[in-house]
């Protein structure tokens, strides 16, 4: 038979139902949010690498000149290769609007063996392997993207102006390139044969290759790279770039890094919040029931009995909110992996809950509200039961009163209700800390995220706002500025061109070993076209040399460089020395690669493309709508067809805004529910301590109403309690939202772009956060507020 | 345990169930140190039962206290039971307590969330008397003693205050200690209930009991065998009562 010890905890649990039920909910969506967090953590970082290492990804990518079959099994054959494969990248236009004759980019990589890929392997999801002549496979991602249909034909353009319709018999999963959603670009895959079709030279431009070895020790992977890159040369290729993933690692970490990390805060602060939510509703528990607790001890109970119970009852709420959460935090582990999976697109899902994952949420929700109320409850057990039982301490109010009294003072129009309303909050110097530090964790929680939010996009529109014109021609080899801008003159719609030049190149270190792929513009530095937002030093100016202004991304990526720093890239085969004038905001990482921009006469000079362009940066007229924008775009690259000037591409920046837009928007999403569950969290916590604040008083309550205090006055009174502990627990939110947004901005900004965001301060979060605790403090203190009015007053003066 | 040094102490009655020699409490508070009890002599036999009267604020319940081990004497020896409450811990008072003591408090206390009988078993369930079969019956054979078994499975809440008296009695009764001591534990009664509470402290002290019980009541304080006055923190009177008169 279960001891009356038990049995009253059991039943103190069972006739507190609402009490009972707000702190397995608080514990639950703790638990809930760890164990999912860890689940999706575990999962993530277990299956992307192993997903992404089962395509036999390379250790060297290198990029040249046409090469044959036999330069294949030549490199196969080095001392140090462990596996190599040919690729033909074939960059062409796609049609996606044939009414307005709109194209875009399409890349077609040729795979000699679909049944035999060695390295970067193309996985087939349905449809024919390998598709035949004239038809194509399309990765699926893409195909989404593009809302293509598997059979569909497509039309497109070769580099040399032709035009092919291929359909889609094929769909396969390409886990090397980055994700259509995320990049912009699509990607298909053709055989040899099709390539032939289309017209083009037979050949393999890109070269991937596994090597043997330590593939982390970066004097090995410099060496075979030369040694490869060596032997290339020495055949009569050019390597236009090397390209060396980081080992063991794979190209979107970056993004499935900073969802971790900020799960990963999101776990803790709901972790913090409840630990603190936990402790202020045991310790609410224990003074409401000091009473019992000395009757207990005058009875003959220990104060190890009296702990074992109170913990144990801890212990049950733990275990019950344990096992309510962890069949959610199953489903919710799964969505989110299934959600990071598809935006990553990998093939994810939760599978097997992992265990540790459960032991965690069990030590969590068990152990993590045992050890947060171990204090309180020794405290309350330990007390003297002459203590417990004297109404000593009751009464007691903390000496900030004697401020608050002349402060209210001063405010003599204040009835004695709302007097007492004002002063209330100050009776439990304890319980106040322990509610305002609680509110203000999660009010500062709240607007923080809601701030990240904000300077995210913020951040975004930093640089968005760089780029002050609509797209950019990418041209066939460099044409005369003069030319193209008479071209562009005869478009309709089109308000100006500035000819940019474009280089991909790389950084040369002191030691000699290379950065991975640099974007260097050269840019008229008194283009209109450009609005840098500068973080350090200063933009280009007329009659600069050799000056470069870097992305801030490359400052952190390449620690050794500094404003004024020199800086060596290699221009046309040749090592140039640039010195770093400026740092601005841009977006750019690893995977994406960075930006530059350099002079552009001085940069056209050392490239020998003086007077010409690579890229043609077009604006269009300001009143033009999206739409439009895409056909004056459109019939821009048709007036440069007709008159003879090759184009591989059209990059929209309205494109391009969407883009990072949806790089971020995961961030965001993130983010909202962080929010959600914040202000759910926060919410709950807030109603937790406004009720058991006015559960606690109903003595007090019974007092007001035996000598008339009407309902409506008990009413404004415990209210304005709860509006006055809401308001000064909003000024704590504010100020604990300062530093909390500051640092959240340097670690996001860090994991995502290499560089610390914008730093915003939203209103709206503060806003509606102070609209949220008023409201959730009304509301909380009304609601046990009506069950104290509805007790006869000598139910109310004996109630326990 | 609680024998072993009782030797020495020499002034001790051999036949005292309560031996209190000096016995001093002083409170701290901001209006500085109050002393609520100035050096309390007092001796009780087994099967007396003792009304200790005073007015408000005389000390009388602060005495009490001292006696159940509930707060702790600032100075002075205090033989409870066979036990030298002035020297033990908190552990060691709730566990002698347990057995050797029955409150009875002037507002019941009965815990809420228990039921009347689960009330009567608390005491037994925390010092382990009795095996577990056996609490149950017992419990119920104390509220048949108190007249209230028909109410065994009621809430407190649901109860009078009478009867809310009675089941707290019960449970004072619990572990068989051969003490009860009662703060105003008719307080809170009508006359007619209170007068039921007294007979019922009469039977036990008939069976051997020695009932030690606080009141304002003079009229009840008659029904005593003895009568202890306390003024100003100090024993003023200490008579015994004849009960014929």
């Amino acid at each position: 038979m279960i001891s009356i010890r038990w049995r009253k905890v059991i039943r103190d649990l069972w006739l507190n139902r609402a009490r009972t039920i707000l702190i397995i909910l608080t514990i639950a969506v703790g638990v809930f949010a760890v164990g999912a967090i860890a689940a999706t953590q575990i999962i993530l970082q277990r299956d992307l690498p192993r997903q992404y290492n089962a395509i036999d990804p390379a250790h060297v990518v290198f990029t040249t000149t046409l090469f044959e079959d036999e330069m294949v099994k030549s490199v196969a054959s080095l001392d140090g290769v462990a596996a190599v494969e040919g690729r033909r990248n074939l960059p062409v236009r796609l049609l996606i609007d044939p009414a307005n004759n709109v194209w875009r980019d399409l890349f077609i990589f040729v795979i000699t063996d679909f049944e035999d890929q060695q390295v970067y392997k193309i996985g087939h999801e349905r449809g024919d392997w390998p598709p035949a002549k004239g038809a194509l496979v399309m990765e699926r991602g893409s195909l989404t993207y593009l809302g293509l249909q598997e059979g569909q034909a497509i039309t497109i353009k070769t580099p040399q102006g032709k035009q092919r319709s291929l359909q889609i018999t094929g769909i396969g999963h390409d886990l090397y390139h980055m994700p259509a959603f995320l990049e912009g670009t699509v990607y298909a895959y053709v055989t040899s044969d099709t390539l032939d079709w289309l017209g083009q030279e037979p050949g393999y431009n890109e070269l991937y290759v596994r090597v043997t070895g330590d593939v982390k020790d970066t004097g090995w992977m410099r060496a075979i790279t030369d040694e490869i890159s060596d032997y290339l040369e020495g055949a009569g290729h050019t390597v236009y770039y090397t390209y060396r993933p980081e080992a063991e690692s794979y190209p979107l970490d970056y993004i499935s890094d900073t969802v971790v990390l900020l799960l990963t805060m999101l776990g803790a602060l709901i972790l913090l919040l409840g630990a603190f939510l936990v402790i202020n509703t045991i310790t609410a528990l224990i003074t409401q029931q000091t009473r019992q607790i000395g009757v207990i001890k005058a009875v003959g109970g220990r104060t190890s009995q009296v702990a074992g119970m109170y913990l144990g009852m801890v212990a049950l709420l733990g275990i019950t909110a344990s096992l309510l959460a962890l069949p959610f935090s199953m489903i919710g582990a799964d969505a989110l992996i299934r959600f990071v999976g598809e935006l990553l697109n990998f093939d994810l899902s939760l599978g097997t809950f992992p265990p540790q994952a459960i032991l965690l949420q069990l030590a969590i929700g068990i152990l993590l509200p045992v050890l947060v109320a171990l204090p309180v409850i020794l405290g309350g057990a330990r007390r003297p039961p002459a203590q417990a039982l004297s109404e000593y301490g009751a009464s007691q109010v903390w000496k900030g009163m004697l401020w608050m009294d002349a402060l209210l003072r001063r405010l003599p129009a204040l009835t004695r209700p709302a007097l007492l309303a004002l002063r209330n909050p100050f009776r439990r110097r304890s319980r106040l800390i322990f509610s305002l530090v609680m509110l203000a964790l999660a009010g500062g929680s709240f607007i923080t995220v809601l701030n990240l939010r904000a300077s995210l996009l913020q951040t975004v529109d930093n640089m968005l706002a760089f780029w002050q014109y609509d797209f950019w021609v990418d041209l066939s080899r460099p044409y005369m500025v003069e030319r193209l801008q008479q071209e562009a003159a005869r478009v309709p719609g089109v308000e100006g061109l500035e000819g940019w030049g474009l280089e991909a190149t790389r950084r040369v270190r002191p030691d000699g070993s290379e950065s991975n792929n640099i974007f260097l513009f050269g840019v008229p530095p008194d283009s209109p076209y450009v609005l840098p937002t500068l973080m350090s030093g200063r933009w280009l100016e007329p009659g600069d040399t050799n000056a470069v202004v870097v992305g801030v991304g490359l400052i952190n990526a390449e620690p050794d460089l500094a404003l004024e720093d020199e800086i060596v890239f290699k221009i046309n085969g040749d090592e140039e020395t640039f010195r770093i004038v400026g740092v601005i905001e841009m977006l750019g990482n690893q995977t994406v690669g960075y930006t530059v921009y350099a002079p552009y006469d001085y940069y056209t000079r050392l490239a020998h493309k003086a007077h010409r362009a690579d890229i043609a940066i077009v604006r269009s007229q300001p009143t033009a709508t999206p739409g439009e924008k895409r056909i004056i775009a459109a019939a821009l690259e048709d007036q440069f067809d007709q008159s003879g000037v090759g184009v591989r591409s059209v990059m929209q920046m309205q494109d391009e805004r969407l883009e990072i837009n949806a790089a971020f928007g995961i961030i965001v999403v993130l983010l909202m529910v962080m929010v959600t569950l914040l202000a759910f969290v926060g919410g709950l916590g807030l109603m937790g301590t406004m009720s058991l604040n006015v559960i606690e008083r109903a003595r007090e309550i019974g007092v007001i109403r035996a000598f008339g205090g009407s309902n409506a006055a008990v009413f404004r009174i415990v209210t304005l309690e709860g509006i006055m502990i809401g308001g000064i627990s909003w000024l704590f939110s504010l100020l604990l939202a300062l530093p909390l947004t500051s640092w959240f901005c340097n670690v996001i900004g860090l994991s995502f772009l290499d560089m610390p965001l914008a730093y915003v301060f939203s209103p709206t979060g503060a806003l509606l956060w102070l609209a949220l605790v008023i409201l959730l403090a009304m509301l909380s203190s009304a609601l046990p507020a009506i069950n104290a009015v509805r007790l006869t007053v000598r139910e109310v003066l004996s109630y326990e | 345990m609680f024998k072993s040094n009782r030797s020495t102490i020499p002034t001790t009655t051999p036949d005292a169930l309560i031996d209190i020699h000096g016995v001093t409490k002083t409170y701290q508070s901001d209006a500085g140190p109050c002393q609520a009890l100035k050096g309390i002599d007092l001796h009780v036999r087994e099967s007396e039962f003792v009304a200790v009267v005073g007015k408000s604020g005389s000390g009388k319940s602060t005495l009490i206290n001292m006696i159940t081990g509930i707060d702790r004497p600032t100075g002075g020896e205090l033989w409870v039971v066979n036990a030298p409450v002035h020297t033990l811990n908190e552990g060691q008072l709730a566990v002698w307590r347990g057995r050797a003591v029955g409150v009875v408090f002037q507002f019941f206390q009965l815990l809420p969330t228990l039921t009347a009988i689960e009330n009567v078993m608390l005491p037994m369930d925390l010092s382990g008397s009795f095996r577990n079969g056996e609490r149950h019956k017992r419990a119920l054979q104390l509220l048949e003693e108190v007249e209230i078994a028909d109410q065994a499975d009621k809430l407190p809440a649901n109860l009078s205050g009478g009867q809310q008296q009675r089941v707290a009695i019960a449970r004072a009764l619990a572990n068989d200690p051969p003490l009860i001591v009662a703060d105003e534990p008719t307080g809170n009664l009508d006359s007619r209930t209170a007068e039921a509470v007294i007979a019922l402290f009469e039977r036990l002290v008939q069976k051997g009991k020695t009932v030690l019980m606080v009141t304002h009541d003079p009229d009840l304080a008659r029904r005593a065998t003895r009568l202890v006055r306390i003024a100003d923190g100090l024993v003023i009177e200490d008579s015994a009562i004849d009960q014929v008169a």
